[in-house]
């Protein structure tokens, strides 16, 4: 095998003010939750957002107090922002691979809470073990 | 109680998977199909409910890539727990049976699930001097095609020979290549183009056809989900374009600098498909990312475009122009989000009309 070439690649990512336009959504979410208890999901890995605008938007929104892992298949990481109500979702596979970021409005996000079908299974396997 | 064998919630069980878990591969499906999220969690509470789909493979003329790129799809995921979920019934580069056994294995497919079954097929039907240049067990691909196909509940139509004839057409398309929907007309079919096609694309529009049916197809058959958007709507160098810095040869300032390809010859605002955000090799990167222009593989006569390396005529108003307003109305409204929704996108789309189809299959 050859050495891999070393060449000086910078690939600038500017921001595009779209940190801005996804702050100013958020507000209007956040307001609805609070009135209608309404959720919300942002997908962001469907907007056109370069990964300073990531970047930007995750330093404003900043850490709260809660942080969740989940170990599925892949890791999952969630945490709610310095903005109650407002979490980040980051879903991994076994290789840690990004497969889905989301920002969802909500008291809780939804893939936390228990599932009916799996409480279902835990209680059988709860019955055998006696 | 009900045989769980036969639903995708006793495979989820057999395998310890957890709903959570299923959710979770739900909602990057969705991400990537577009649905919203709480469409996404519907489709996970209705997958698990679903049967046993029988499915029966058609390859005629292709290279294998199309199954390549499925069947490499990364593990454990979604893809693969839907891939093997299905009841592959016939396809002849996978299955073990051979010669007699693996035709009588698709009749007994038609037979048993006449009506039901969901056929697939990668690779374009040579129909000149009738259909003679390709044959699977002593029969052409047109009339094995017409046969399946009479019984079948739907057709998809994988990669871009199956929906556009593919590079099997190019010029001077010596076996009279022609995609399936040239053949079929009284079924649905779903095309899944691209050269391969996307992997989760695929399975994709497997997990809707289960759960909500067809999905929504454009005029060309292609779910809207997938190829609702060029790869320059979700393009990360759409910035530089917009500024008007593109890179003018590959080895350039500009080139390094990662700004647009526009000039090289990049396809992206006239090929739909979803590889700037799903990407390839499990997300690894895509051409553009690669620091190459994209080809518009997934576009109808891609091969006989005039050239890869030629930039696509631009009309009179110069790129920067037209693209730019289009994402300043977008800001401007404060709506990230809805920058790419349906409604936004039609005008986004309106500014975008110098650019057309014909550009492409222009002939020199
Ligand atoms: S022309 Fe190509 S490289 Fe440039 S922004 Fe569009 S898709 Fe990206």
């Amino acid at each position: 095998m050859k050495t891999p070439l070393n060449l000086p690649i910078e690939i600038a990512a500017p921001s595009t003010g779209m940190a801005q336009a996804v702050l100013h959504e958020l507000a209007g979410h956040l307001q609805q939750l609070i009135e209608s208890g309404k959720t919300e999901v942002i997908d962001l890995t469907s907007l056109p957002m370069s990964s300073s605008d990531k970047q930007q938007l995750e330093t404003q929104l900043g850490k709260g107090e809660v942080d969740i892992t989940l170990t599925t298949i892949g890791e999952s990481r969630i945490f709610e922002t310095a903005y109650s109500g407002i979490w980040w979702i980051r879903h991994y596979t076994a290789d840690q691979h990004l497969i889905a970021e989301l920002i969802e409005i909500c008291s809780v996000p939804q893939i936390i809470k228990s599932h009916p079908a799996d409480m279902q299974q835990a209680l059988s396997r709860l019955k055998n073990t006696h | 109680m009900t045989n769980k064998n036969n639903l995708l919630a006793g495979e989820l069980e057999r395998l310890g998977i957890s709903r959570r878990t299923f959710l979770k591969f739900c909602t990057s499906i969705g991400s990537v199909m577009a649905l919203s999220p709480a469409q996404a969690a519907v489709m996970a509470e209705k997958l698990v409910t679903v049967k046993r789909q029988s499915v029966i493979w058609l390859s005629f003329q292709e290279c294998t890539g199309c199954t390549e790129s499925i069947t490499r799809s990364h593990k454990p995921s979604l893809e693969s727990l839907i891939f093997d979920f299905v009841s592959l019934d016939y396809h002849h580069t996978l299955q073990a049976a051979s010669g007699h056994a693996a035709e009588q294995a698709r009749e007994q497919a038609m037979h048993d699930n006449q009506g039901k079954y969901i056929l697939i097929v990668d690779g374009s039907i040579p129909i000149k001097d009738d259909g003679v240049y390709s044959t699977i067990a002593g029969m052409t691909n047109l009339d094995m095609l017409q046969q399946v196909a009479k019984d079948a509940a739907a057709i998809v139509a994988v990669g871009s020979c199956a929906t556009f004839g593919g590079l099997p057409k190019a010029s001077p398309n010596p076996t009279g290549a022609v995609s399936v929907s040239d053949i079929v007309h009284d079924k649905p079919i779903i095309n899944i183009p691209g050269c391969p096609p996307i992997p989760v694309v695929m399975t994709g529009v497997l997990a809707h056809v289960l759960t909500f049916g067809i999905p929504e197809l454009d005029s060309m058959g292609r779910p809207k989900a997938f190829y609702g958007d060029s790869i320059h709507d979700r393009c990360y160098r759409r910035p530089y374009y917009d500024r008007g810095q593109f890179a003018k040869s590959f080895d350039d300032e500009g080139a390094r600098k990662g700004w647009c390809l526009y000039e090289l010859g990049c396809k992206g605002p006239i090929t739909h498909n979803a590889c700037a955000t799903v990407k390839w090799n499990n997300g690894t990167s895509f051409p553009i990312q690669s620091g190459h222009g994209c080809l518009g593989c997934s576009e109808p006569d891609f091969w006989d475009a005039g050239g890869f390396y030629k930039a696509l005529s631009t009309g009179t108003n110069s790129p920067g122009q037209w693209a730019t307003a289009a994402l300043a109305a977008g800001a401007a409204a404060g709506l990230a989000s809805a920058y790419l929704n349906k409604s936004s996108k039609a005008d986004a789309e309106k500014d975008h009309q110098p650019v057309t189809l014909e550009d492409m299959g222009g002939k020199s």
